[in-house]
């Protein structure tokens, strides 16, 4: 039972590596339009016409990832944070409460 | 020549200040870094779907496709400004996000109609509002994806690729603007080491990301205690 539940968590956590490999790729994606291709056209250079459209290719994965799963968690803790805002009578007095709200771009990274 | 000046990239003081607030893409200040514009889908994309959440209807198709819907009939009516507020053409990698995350539900992987509309209205979306090219990229990157979720993309288990995805956030954010400033000032010199330039300019900024993702593991580390 132990051992079937290690191989689950094993799977788990090799399934969220590859999505950190993919976001891998598509950061090496963007940079090198944006160093290769955004640049040379940004000062009128000779460009590689092939990496034109390299830049939507990076960001759509970002994005699909975002909208997949990253949102979620952050997602989570924005509603679990404003509804304690909404529903606790506290509201300011909790320090740790207050730090999390000011630190709440953050969890947008 | 002024120190680090970027030709092309200079802002006023008003901009900058807006710029790091996040504020620019909603009140249409330009944005100081190209890769600003991001934040601002990102943070609209948030807001509307932590608001879908909060009144119980994000987790149906509905709620996806009519935010599409109301985004291509923005843009179609020629207030682009209004629809990328409410993220854009990039509403539509929202929408195959939630198809995909439906189809991965079903045990069997079936494939349910409004679930199908989701990715065809989400698809339809990046076709008109972003680009045919962009469209064309979800042939690649819709399979990429679903294998990666799937855990069968062993090619993407390499530890190289897994660190440089950990740091790709800050590394997205800041490597642009750092990268044309060096380049730019090595360029002002010679102009044949160019690639050479572009190399080194990619090393300088991967190590400023490790060094802000390290410090934002430790401030995380510091106030959990």
């Amino acid at each position: 039972m132990i051992a079937n539940h290690n191989v689950i968590e094993k799977e788990k956590t090799d399934k969220n590596m590859q999505i950190e490999g993919l976001r891998g790729i598509a950061i090496i994606i963007v940079c090198i339009y944006h160093l290769v291709y955004r640049y040379n056209q940004l000062y009128g250079l000779s460009n590689v016409e092939l990496l034109h459209h390299a830049g939507t290719l990076g960001v759509g994965f970002f994005i699909l990832i975002s909208g997949f799963f990253c949102c979620q968690k952050v997602i989570i803790r924005l509603v679990t944070t404003f509804h304690y805002y909404i529903s606790s009578r506290k509201k300011y007095y909790d320090y740790g409460h207050a730090m999390q709200l000011q630190l709440l771009p953050l969890s947008f990274f | 020549m002024k120190i680090w000046q970027l030709p092309n990239r200079e802002t006023t003081i008003g901009d900058y200040l807006l710029n790091i607030c996040f504020l620019n893409g909603f009140i249409g200040t330009p944005y100081v870094d190209g890769a600003h514009w991001y934040l601002t889908t990102l943070i609209a994309i948030i807001v509307i779907e932590a608001l879908g959440r909060k009144w119980n209807i994000a987790e149906f198709g509905y709620f996806y496709y009519l935010w599409m819907l109301v985004s291509i009939i923005l843009y179609c009516c020629k207030l682009k400004q209004i629809s990328s507020l409410i993220g854009g053409g990039y509403i539509g990698y929202i929408c195959i996000a939630f198809a995909i995350r439906e189809v991965l539900k079903s045990e069997l992987l079936q494939i349910k109609r409004h679930v199908l509309f989701c990715f065809i209205i989400g698809a339809f979306g990046i076709l008109i509002e972003i680009s045919l090219y962009a469209f064309l990229e979800l042939i690649v990157i819709v399979p990429v994806f679903f294998l990666c979720v799937k855990g069968y993309a062993r090619c993407f288990s390499n530890k190289v690729l897994i660190y440089i995805g950990k740091i790709s956030y800050p590394l997205y954010l800041i490597h642009q603007n750092i990268s044309f400033s060096i380049i730019h000032h090595f360029d002002y010199f010679k102009i044949e080491y160019h690639y050479f330039y572009c190399i080194i300019a990619f090393l300088l900024s991967f190590a400023l990301s490790i060094i802000i993702f390290k410090s934002e593991k430790f401030l995380t580390a510091s106030i959990k205690e």
